[in-house]
């Protein structure tokens, strides 16, 4: 099974999907992995946009003299009942970021508990994940690429 | 870096509009958002400062369609072209699998470009990128305005590495798609690991 079918396993056999208004998986660099609802446009906006805001607080935490590893941060933008939380985690050393996005939630403090706690049990359940297979593939996925084909990749735009 | 899941086969990948401010690179992306039907994109975002100026990134997600049965997706995003926004450009430009230099044509406009498009290469060396092996096309934009240097001026002063080149009115439309339809091309050529294990 792949990353992102595992992941989704994760979630949906312990109802984990349903934590919050919109859970989000994704990598480093923002391409997401997984989601709780079925809008995958609007969850591209949502790893761009946490995977920027990630990566300008990183940089950012430069400035505070002997902090500890940035794995170990957390990074929240919320009101007393609504907002946002992000959580990275490490997959075979790779970054990747738990993101919860919730409303007219009562206890705020308790969700980020269970995230953290979440978090935790997302890495045990991963932890004998293997890229080995993707990584031993040899080459290049397409070897040439003929005009016709990018024609019709962007048939729907003014390219013809 | 691209990611392509076999299993689902779908194909994400980052372009970058890079380049001097004003030059264009919001332009570019707006206008395929504006051609392009609503099921083949996502909400564009922008973070723009009060005056309209790229403050940290634009980012459209595009849905191209097909290609050999693998679904691909392009994430376009734009750098803030401002001088003083150097680091926010060298974060977007973490996990790029190809860049559109976007260049001003205008003649006071070259020290510019050559000064970004230097940006641009000591920030993908810092990130173990040679400039002459990612893929990258060139735009000389604003080509309908007056005063504007000549292509080869522009391809003299700008295009060492002698990458695909295009002529644009982003603001028309003109170039936009031949553009992006070529670094996709290029960029779906890079994308490493073949089918077979």
């Amino acid at each position: 099974m792949n990353l992102k079918d595992l992941i989704s396993t994760f979630f949906k056999e312990e109802n984990y999907d349903r934590l919050a208004e919109r859970v989000v998986v994704m990598r480093h660099d923002g391409i997401s992995i997984y989601s709780n609802t079925d809008d995958s446009h609007q969850t591209a906006s949502i790893g761009a946009l946490v995977s920027g805001l990630w990566q300008a607080a990183e940089s950012l935490s430069s400035f505070i003299k002997d902090k500890n590893n940035f794995q170990e941060f957390r990074l929240s933008f919320d009101t007393s009942e609504s907002g946002l939380y992000v959580l990275p985690f490490l997959v075979k050393e790779q970054t990747y970021y738990l993101c919860s996005i919730y409303k007219d939630v009562q206890n705020p403090g308790k969700l980020k508990r269970h995230l953290i706690t979440l978090r935790s049990s997302l890495e045990v359940y991963l932890s004998d994940f293997s890229f080995d297979s993707e990584e031993n593939r040899k080459g290049y996925l397409f070897n040439e690429i003929s005009d016709d084909e990018m024609d019709r990749l962007f048939s729907f735009g003014e390219a013809r | 870096m691209s990611f392509v899941n076999y299993h689902t086969k779908e194909i994400n990948c980052k372009i970058v509009y890079y380049g001097p401010g004003l030059g264009g690179k919001t332009t570019n992306i707006q206008h395929v958002y504006q051609k392009t039907a609503a099921n083949n994109k996502g909400q564009m975002v922008t973070l723009n400062t009060e005056n309209e100026r790229t403050l940290f990134f634009d980012f459209l997600p595009l849905d191209l369609g097909n290609i050999r049965g693998f679904k691909t997706r392009f994430h376009l995003y734009t750098v803030p072209g401002q001088v003083f926004y150097e680091a926010s450009r060298k974060l977007i430009l973490r996990g790029v699998d190809g860049i559109v230099f976007v260049a001003d044509s205008q003649v006071d406009k070259m020290e510019a470009n050559i000064e970004s498009l230097e940006g641009l290469k000591r920030n993908l060396e810092e990130q173990g990128h040679d400039i002459s092996k990612i893929p990258l096309v060139m735009q000389w934009n604003k080509r309908d305005l007056p005063n504007i240097v000549s292509e080869q001026d522009l391809e003299d002063k700008l295009n060492y590495i002698d990458c695909p080149s295009f002529t644009a009115s982003a603001i028309t439309g003109d170039g936009v798609f031949e553009t992006l339809k070529t670094i996709s091309k290029l960029v779906l050529l890079n994308i490493k690991g073949g089918l077979e294990s």
